[in-house]
């Protein structure tokens, strides 16, 4: 107990000296901002629907509608959807009229199409929305993008700062020194671990906080928990792994690459695009991205196999850093 | 305190590195293990200290089996690197101030106490270790081995990268610590800090012992028992090397004036040339 507590305090201290705290405090400036001032706020109103109707087609009461803006020419029509000004095109000026989408989202365009066919059949209001439950159209974006920006970072941002700290030390020799102290493996393990989750639960309270509110912190976060832990701990044994595995920053460099587009990258995409990947389900990833999306949603995961294969994988990863502590040390 | 027997050792499925090698310290001793770069000086020290398990033979270091000892054996003994592993963005005090909270209160030495006697500059103790030179480094190094009051202390190169008065510190040091009880395996290439310091050295040469005995010892039975002799006849001076029973009788020469008179014995390092057939280097 004496070695861990001399060896976490001095991980927070390598942390800090390395300013990995500083460069997570700008990351969560940065990405509170995005979610703030900019996606936050993209489609968050009404469609609006652009209209090119030359021969009259549509009933004059159509013109009343805030939703729907007349333009002049088929021309004007497809510069103001190519500039992003109208969700929804509708050209009418030839048969059958043509809609015009920017989006190839198949599920997004049906819906666009049933908002078409309202105007065509010359409804004079827009139609009422209600929401089901007590999150809003604007609520819901953050949520999503809170979930995503803390899965981003702690997967990659971690991996990378735990990389950081143990390469440092290796330029010291200092970890040599580690091998003759009297204190066990697993608390050197236990320490870079536990410092990074320390680093990672801070930096998913600071950022529930800010950009879901002091109302959402209490219910998101402890949802969240188990899967910030996992995830976590997860990718602090795997950085750890592999920067105990390659010699230099440069090698690391390869399976920093490989974690980043190959094991995250999937998983941002099957939530994002319009792809139906159904192999993503036997992607481990993608079960504890959607935990914590879940989580975020107010649903907690139950499954035992989630949690079973969880512990079994760190538990693997845990044995592979055990073997790679003692190689490195001894290589000396 | 350390009883070597038979020990072998391979890295992985590569060639023996060690073939058999035999030898005990004994406590209290300062004992030199001396052997060019390649002879599996690392190896064994690295095998004494735990760190390499899978060795063939015995090894038995404070009285039980290397393999048979955890975490606890670092309590008792004190690593000196052959470079000054330390945490540069941490001061001096703050370095040994973490090392030290490893061990049990009673074990630990007074910091500050440490590092005056190990003659760190004035005000650097407080600074970060990024701002010391090499041998204000390699004090702090030593420091940080002794932090616990080994018994056994490792010493790979420790007057490594120090100045002429630091060196002589060092060795002051190293002999306190004898003093005190503490027994030392001491690994260099320095054969000036061997002779001055070492109870009884070990030449290895390619895996192998090829022979341990003091320094004296070894210095005494490989010279040629001859003296040397300056002198001086009318205003020539010249040298003579004679053997020591021929000079003893009668100087078989004429001269004018005796300048000096010393015994012509072998350097440390020519005693280990002729033995293992190669230089430290």
């Amino acid at each position: 107990m004496r070695g861990l507590w001399g060896l976490l305090k001095k991980d927070l201290h390598l942390m800090k000296s390395g300013k990995f705290f500083v460069l997570a405090g700008l990351s969560l400036l940065l990405f509170s901002l995005y979610i703030n001032y900019i996606f936050g706020k993209l489609e968050t109103e009404l469609p609006v629907m652009a209209v090119f109707d030359p021969l009259g087609r549509l009933e004059e009461e159509i013109h009343d509608r805030q939703d729907v803006v007349f333009l002049p020419s088929v021309g004007a029509l497809y510069e103001i959807m190519e500039k992003g000004g109208a969700n929804i095109g509708l050209d009418l000026s030839g048969e059958p009229p043509r809609l015009i989408r920017n989006s190839s989202d198949p599920r997004n365009n049906a819906l666009a199409l049933a908002y078409a066919r309202s105007v065509l059949r010359g409804e004079k209001e827009a139609p009422a929305i209600t929401y089901l439950g007590e999150i809003d159209r604007r609520m819901k974006k953050r949520l999503v993008m809170t979930n995503e920006v803390l899965f981003f970072q702690i997967s990659t941002i971690g991996f990378l700062g735990i990389a950081s700290l143990l390469y440092k030390e290796k330029s010291m020799g200092v970890l040599q020194v580690s091998s003759v102290l009297p204190v066990r493996r697993g608390a050197f393990i236990l320490s870079k671990s536990l410092t990074f989750l320390f680093s990672d639960l801070l930096f998913a309270a600071a950022l529930i906080v800010i950009n879901l509110g002091l109302v959402y912190f209490a219910p998101v976060f402890l949802r969240a928990l188990p899967h910030i832990v996992i995830l976590s701990v997860t990718m602090g044994l795997l950085g750890l792994f592999f920067s105990l595995l390659c010699r230099d920053f440069k090698q690391f460099a390869v399976p920093f690459t490989f974690i980043v587009l190959v094991m995250v990258s999937p998983v941002f995409l099957a939530d994002n695009a319009v792809l139906d990947w159904k192999w993503l389900r036997y992607y481990p990833l993608y079960h504890l991205f959607m935990g914590l999306k879940k989580a975020f949603f107010g649903l907690w995961t139950s499954s035992p196999l989630y949690y079973a294969a969880a512990f079994f994988f760190i538990g693997i990863l845990v044995c592979g850093v055990w073997y790679r502590i003692g190689t490195e040390l001894s290589r000396g | 305190m350390i009883q070597v027997e038979n020990l072998t050792y391979r890295y992985g499925k590569g060639k023996e590195v060690l073939h058999g090698i035999s030898f005990t310290v004994e406590k209290g001793e300062i004992f030199g293990f001396l052997g060019p770069n390649g002879s599996g000086k690392t190896t064994t020290q690295k095998i004494l200290m735990g760190i390499l398990k899978n060795y063939g033979g015995s090894v038995r270091v404070l009285g039980k089996e290397i393999k048979d000892w955890d975490e606890t054996l670092y309590n008792e003994i004190g690593v000196l690197f052959e470079f000054p592993y330390l945490y540069t963005s941490l001061s001096a005090v703050d370095n040994l101030r973490y090392f030290s909270g490893f061990y049990a209160p009673e074990r630990r030495r007074d910091i500050e106490a440490l590092l005056v006697r190990l003659g760190l500059k004035k005000g650097f103790a407080n600074k970060s270790v990024a701002t010391f030179s090499k041998g204000m480094k390699q004090r702090t190094s030593m420091a940080r081995a002794l932090v616990n009051s080994p018994v056994l202390l490792f010493l790979d190169e420790p007057t490594s990268g120090l100045d002429p008065a630091g060196a002589v510190l060092i060795r002051e040091i190293i002999r306190e610590e004898k003093e005190r009880g503490a027994t030392v395996f001491l690994t260099t290439h320095n054969m000036y800090d061997a002779d001055l310091l070492c109870d009884r050295v070990a030449f290895l040469s390619d895996g192998e012992i090829k022979v341990i005995d003091t320094p004296h010892n070894l210095k005494t039975q490989n010279g040629k028992k001859q003296v040397e002799i300056e002198y001086r006849i009318g205003q020539e001076i010249k040298t003579v090397r004679l053997d020591a029973k021929e000079a003893v009788r009668e100087l078989p020469f004429p001269y004018s004036e005796i300048i000096r008179i010393h015994s012509v014995e072998p350097t440390l390092e020519e005693v280990f040339i002729r033995y293992t057939g190669r230089g430290l280097t």
